[in-house]
């Protein structure tokens, strides 16, 4: 029988205006967090866009042109979107455990905002002066096929494990090969 | 040098943009690869607008520069697109579903920019 004073033993480990300034804690951590992220991601791309606009100035390779196509954003592209998929790769699949800043300061900014997506777009206005449709869509083509060719091969050699589609032995290996049949969620990489 | 300076500026902010908006889809869908599709699609659609006008009314390139290789640059990235759609091969088990997403982005890209430039040249 109980006692008619009786709290409970959870409420006598852990009182309620406790949980409640504990709840309210967190939740301000979380702001503050978040804010934190915010201006790492702030000060990131300042570094990334600052080295796209020194190389776009010193590396010219208008001489080279195809059609008046620019081949300096091909090449801050290519290179943006292997280092981006390398980091990502390293960051959030071969090691998570690192540290979270150095992943939102490197590669959520300053890699993502290192590549010029709109300037290949721009480019298409100046080409399309001239009547050759077909140059206009194979030069944007051009730019998504090296950039998602490149960013896969900066993926898979960072993460360092074969394609998911590849099926491969020991029970470790069942588990995630039946992930789709028993609908186990993937690898927690946010995408 | 001092567009140079906005150019770098914006496009921090840009980033920082897309930053909060993954934020939101990753609280709202639990997956960034959409928010990243609709940044690279609203990117496309305000560059062709953008474009427009300068063919147009003959605006200052500052303008263009300012906010097409500024802001927009920040805001979509083919970095993130292209790492989206690999990682996506390993989420979602296989490759199909990676090529289904980077041609579609493609496509839609191209169809938002175009249907920015028109639409600014019909309206006018």
């Amino acid at each position: 029988m109980r006692h008619g004073n009786y709290q409970g033993r959870h409420l006598k480990t852990a009182p309620p205006s406790t949980r409640i300034r504990k709840k309210g804690g967190s939740r301000r951590a979380g702001k503050h967090h978040f804010l934190s992220d915010l201006l790492l991601v702030f000060a990131g791309a300042l570094l990334g866009a600052a080295l796209r606009v020194l190389i776009t100035h010193f590396c010219d390779l208008v001489q080279y042109s195809f059609y008046g196509w620019d081949w300096t954003y091909l090449f801050i592209n290519v290179i943006g979107a292997f280092a981006f998929g390398l980091l990502v790769s390293l960051f959030k699949v071969r090691f998570p455990s690192k540290e979270k800043k150095w992943y939102v300061f490197v590669s959520e900014s300053a890699a993502a905002s290192f590549t010029a997506f709109d300037l290949v777009f721009s480019q298409i206005s100046l080409l399309f002066l001239r009547p050759n449709i077909v140059v206009l869509i194979f030069y944007v083509a051009v730019n998504f096929a090296a950039c998602i060719v490149f960013s896969s091969l900066g993926v898979f050699l960072g993460s360092g494990k074969k394609p998911a589609g590849i099926k491969r032995s020991g029970s470790r290996h069942e588990l995630s090969s039946e992930r789709g049949k028993t609908r186990l969620p993937g690898p927690r990489h946010g995408y | 040098m001092w567009i140079d300076v906005l150019v770098v500026v914006t496009s921090a902010f840009g980033t920082a943009l897309r930053f909060c908006q993954d934020r939101f889809f990753k609280g709202f869908k639990n997956s960034r690869s959409a928010s990243i599709f609709a940044a690279s699609l609203i990117s496309c659609l305000v560059c062709g607008i953008l474009n427009a006008m300068i063919f147009l009314l003959e605006t200052s390139p500052v303008l263009k520069e300012v906010i097409c290789a500024g802001f927009l640059c920040g805001y979509s990235s083919f970095a993130v697109l292209g790492t989206a759609a690999a990682l996506l091969t390993k989420r979602k088990k296989g490759w199909e579903k990676s090529i289904f997403y980077s041609l579609s982005a493609f496509i839609l890209s191209l169809c938002f920019y175009f249907i920015g430039f028109f639409g600014i040249l019909v309206l006018h």
